[in-house]
């Protein structure tokens, strides 16, 4: 009885929070504050998986999440750099259209979710040791086993690393003292519209 | 037993309470997606959407199927999908800043059509062809 | 009582916290100055502004360290099964790592590791 009370506490105090830092996420002018507030949605919904009994997934999002996506938006954030920029405050009429359909998503799937019945499990026990499990259902070549996405999963990333690395490595415009790339023969010669801006200017001045 | 603590217990959140939660948190998403002007901002708020539908995998499996780890393993080929979206996407990004000088969205629009009006299939080909040679010689006359 | 634990602790947690900072708040002198504002540079004089562009060196290292770190967590559920699996877990897993090894190869290859 009083556990059930506490989880109750628990989960309406995790949710609120989730909701609040969600609502700063994507409301807030400054970037670098959006992106913080993205990090404490990310940890509070990692305690939402440990109370969902999902230890292992808690655990996987506070690493894969909050240790590594957030890391890397607050670099994306410097890279480009919206920190400093104030967000142009959405006009009125792009904040209505936005709010009409989130809202109206929001309406018709929890009406969606009320209205229809669902096959739930009386006897809930979730397994102890879920890392095991997942393993085991990771690896598990028959009927019901996950082995062929967990190898595809592998080329994704595969791809995604290779994508990254070259579409973010070029030649970095003029003025930029620092480069990390640049060694082909023709990367130096890409038509740049800011380089040559500067090139336009210099020659006028001269 | 105390009623209140009676009564706080019997309001123990169910499969729809959950549903309902990640619905919120998905329909922020959705509104950051609509009102962001900075890419990095509308990535974020996809991370958001991303991660609400990741947990309704979790809630379904803890409610109805609680004795095996399937939703588990699908939210994990999520996260992991997400990650690879974030390297891609932020790279994209960081390139576009370079060439571009902003990742503002509302300025992304190199690839729009300036023509209004279209007649039909060919009055369109013509347009955007006529529409091609001008943006080209603009750019080598001088 | 596995939450009562839980509860607990995350009430002390944040009382230690917020109590911590409504304290000193409370007692210690205000009298802000502008030096004291200036951010701490390890005694250095900062130049100029915070907001400068960084290098895309952090990115790329950013970048690989994301990807091995998704991996790292699904190498985890396999050395909790790696027993239990056998030699046919140890070939998959192997495929995995296999994998991500030649994208490991390509950004050795191309200087990413190096710090310019």
């Amino acid at each position: 009885m009083i556990a059930s009370a506490i989880y109750t506490v628990l989960f309406y105090a995790i949710a609120a929070g989730t909701i609040l830092l969600a609502l700063a996420v994507v409301n807030t002018r400054k970037l670098l504050r959006a992106a913080v507030a993205l990090m404490g949605a990310l940890s509070t919904t990692a305690g939402l998986y440990a109370m969902l009994d999902a230890q292992f997934l808690a655990g996987v999002q506070v690493l894969v999440y909050v240790g590594g996506i957030v890391v890397l938006i607050v670099f994306a954030i410097m890279l480009t750099r919206s920190g400093e920029l104030l967000e142009d405050n959405p006009t009125l009429k792009r904040k209505l259209v936005g709010a009409v359909i989130s809202i109206g998503f929001l309406v018709s799937s929890v009406g969606a979710v009320w209205g229809s019945p669902f096959a739930i499990a009386s006897a809930g026990k979730a397994p102890a040791n879920d890392a095991l499990m997942i393993g085991k259902a990771l690896l598990d070549y028959g009927p019901g086993g996950f082995v062929v996405p967990f190898e595809v999963i592998s080329l994704l990333l595969l791809a995604a690393m290779l994508g990254g690395i070259v579409i973010a490595r070029k030649t970095p415009p003029t003025g930029q003292p620092f480069t990390s790339g640049g060694d082909l023969p023709g990367e130096a010669e890409v038509y740049h519209p800011l380089s040559q801006r500067d090139d336009e200017t210099g020659g006028r001045a001269s | 037993m105390n009623p209140l603590i009676a009564q706080i217990a019997a309001h123990s959140p169910g499969l729809r309470d959950w549903l309902a939660l990640t619905s919120v948190i998905f329909s922020i998403g959705l509104y950051g997606l609509l009102t962001r002007r900075n890419a990095v901002g509308i990535l974020m708020a996809v991370e958001l959407m991303l991660n609400s539908a990741a947990m309704n995998f979790v809630i379904f499996n803890r409610f109805c199927l609680p004795a095996r780890m399937d939703g588990s393993v699908m939210a994990i080929f999520v996260i992991a999908v997400a990650a690879a979206e974030v390297v891609v996407g932020m790279a994209i990004f960081v390139a576009l800043y370079r060439y571009r000088g902003t990742v503002d969205v509302n300025q992304m629009n190199t690839m729009q059509d300036p023509v209004i009006s279209i007649e039909g299939p060919g009055d369109f080909n013509r347009e955007v062809m006529k529409n091609i040679n001008k943006q080209y010689k603009s750019r080598h006359d001088h | 009582m596995n939450l009562l634990f839980v509860i607990s602790f995350v009430c002390l947690a944040a009382g230690m916290v917020g109590g911590g900072l409504v304290f000193s708040f409370l007692v210690a002198p205000h009298r802000p100055g502008a030096i004291k504002n200036t951010p701490y540079e390890c005694g250095e004089q900062p130049i100029g502004q915070a907001w400068i562009q960084f290098n895309v060196g952090y990115y790329l290292f950013g970048l690989m360290f994301l990807v091995f770190d998704v991996e790292a967590a699904f190498l985890y559920p396999w050395a909790v099964a790696f027993r239990q699996m056998g030699t046919v877990g140890l070939i998959e897993a192997g495929l995995f790592i296999l994998v991500l090894l030649v994208g490991l190869a390509y950004a050795w290859k191309k200087g990413v590791l190096e710090w310019v």
